[in-house]
């Protein structure tokens, strides 16, 4: 596939608004889970965290996001990184 | 941009699929919590003119408490550390077999031990008492292992660490006094062995695994973290200080000690409502749901069950004695009832639904009941628990037994709409 039919990380990026907090019901974008998203060649790194460690959700978000990402045009491998810094905050829901 | 190293297709697995817990170990903690409530809620009618006449000595009394008190917040507690554990403490609980065995020995023991002492059967009562004081032992080891394990050492570990300790001198007191039944070697002090047993259950068991797991839950729950913990550890101080002393003092248990543990947990149980209160103010999610709605109702009961208590300390007498029980028990009964609705949909979500992340679209776990539903239960159990309340505090009995079926009704259809939840099928 050719680099023009590539989602761009801004694409990849958007497209994260499809995962559903299940118990909040809203999107793991708006609530500023998604710390950073890069396409490289048909590869996207996704970096995010979680409301709390521990959190049951962990590995249903991680599919989730696996899973809408590897839909986008183009992408051909995902990594996902889960980070615990900065940790997570109401006031990061607030910003989006 | 933090980029994050390609993995291998094993390494993608997330951290917590290694250690999850199995949906059925909390599950049936949870359904036996749920069959023990029902029997708890038919009970009610038959109860609320003795609570009303201040008799809380009766057998059928006893056996309602220790259905709230093992059957339900016990139980509960049981099943949501099973899948707790590795949320607040980092590690799953130390042995699954062992959580299933305890439960096998705990559940049958305590319904033998219950219809023991509604029947007048002693055999009955001492093998329940056997079975589930057995359960209670390996459950004990089970947790304390689980928390030898843990790399963490915050306040909810130092919490549950407290807890398990209470949980085994409740376990002592209960022996003794079960004892006491045949031999009465506790002689005139036995109302006050009475009186330790209950509030080193209570307090020490109950209230402290609440300020333990509370500082995770709730705010997850009201999305407001963040929020200082401070009251939360004055709390955790004073209620394990005021348990501490009961179980320490026992045998040189005079007045101003009872006094001082009392005054203890009360500065303990103010500081967890400040707490509460915090995390209300602080949240991000204005609506309270049915679940909310009730351990806001049960905090708010403890603070009814201070005053009522304070008074039965001071003035004495029966019905102010029975009042307060009512207050205590039922206010830790509806903030327990108030988690099952936000513990169970979670869980059934995660182990039904979660596999399907990208497969189809998925419910939102406030979905999986009827919210009408569940407010209508939430409103009858704080209704009826208020009602029975007032009429075992005016000792009128039409009033208490309002209060009882009330009670009755809620009760029970929260019990059967979380059973029914539990059966929820992905179609």
């Amino acid at each position: 596939m050719s680099d023009t039919q590539t989602a761009t990380s801004a694409e990849v990026h958007e497209a994260l608004r499809a995962v559903i907090d299940p118990e909040v019901g809203l999107d793991i974008v708006t609530m500023g889970l998604v710390y950073d998203v890069e396409v490289e060649d048909g590869h996207a790194y996704i970096t995010h965290t979680l409301t709390t460690p521990g959190c049951p959700l962990e590995r249903y978000i991680t599919d989730a996001i696996r899973a809408v990402v590897y839909a986008q045009p183009g992408i051909t491998e995902v990594t996902t990184r889960l980070v615990w810094e900065p940790r997570w905050t109401p006031a990061a829901m607030k910003e989006n | 941009m933090i980029r994050p190293a390609a993995a291998p297709a094993s390494a993608a697995l997330p951290i917590s699929a290694a250690r999850t817990t199995p949906f059925w170990l909390p599950a049936s903690h949870f359904t036996a919590g749920l069959v023990f409530l029902s029997a708890l809620a038919l009970l009610f009618p038959f109860i609320a003119g003795d609570l009303a006449a201040g008799r809380f000595l009766q057998p059928r009394v006893v056996a309602a408490t220790h259905l709230v008190t093992l059957g339900w917040l016990t139980l509960s507690i049981m099943g949501a550390l099973c899948q707790l554990f590795p949320v607040v403490l980092g590690t799953p609980i130390r042995s699954v077999r062992l959580s299933a065995i305890t439960l096998a020995l705990y559940a049958p023991g305590l319904a033998l031990f219950v219809t023991g002492l509604l029947t007048a059967r002693q055999t009955l009562v001492i093998t329940g008492a056997l079975l589930f004081s057995t359960a209670l032992v390996l459950f004990l080891l089970n947790a304390i292992a689980t928390l030898w394990r843990s790399k963490t050492r915050d306040l909810t570990w130092w919490s549950l660490a407290a807890a398990f300790f209470f949980l085994a001198a409740t376990i002592t007191f209960g022996v003794s006094l079960a004892i006491n039944l045949g031999t009465h070697h506790l002689g005139a002090g036995r109302l006050t062995a009475l009186f330790i047993h209950v509030h080193v259950a209570l307090g020490g068991w109950v209230i402290m695994t609440i300020i333990g797991v509370a500082r995770r839950l709730l705010p997850m729950f009201l999305l407001s973290h963040g929020t200082s913990e401070r009251p939360l550890r004055v709390a955790a101080w004073c209620v394990g200080s005021g348990a501490f002393l009961l179980t320490l003092l026992h045998r040189m248990m005079t007045r101003p000690i009872m006094l001082l543990s009392i005054a203890l947990f009360i500065a303990g149980i103010v500081a967890l409502i400040v707490q509460i209160a915090a995390y209300v103010r602080t949240r991000h999610r204005p609506q309270l749901d049915a679940g909310l709605r009730l351990v806001l109702a049960g905090a708010a009961l403890l603070i009814v069950a201070i005053f009522v208590g304070a008074a039965a300390f001071l003035r004495g007498g029966s019905p102010l004695v029975a009042a307060y029980g009512t207050a205590a028990v039922g206010g830790l009964l509806l903030f327990v009832a108030g988690h099952y609705y936000k513990i169970l949909p979670f869980l059934l979500w995660n182990h039904r639904f979660a596999p399907l992340a990208g497969k189809r679209a998925l419910p939102k776990i406030n979905e999986l009941y009827d919210a009408r539903i569940a407010s209508a239960a939430a409103i009858s159990i704080i209704l009826g628990i208020t009602t029975l309340l007032f009429g075992v505090l005016l000792q009128i009995h039409t009033v208490a037994m309002a209060g009882a079926l009330l009670l009755l009704a809620g009760l029970l259809t929260e019990a059967a709409q979380l059973l029914q939840l539990l059966r929820t099928r992905v179609t």
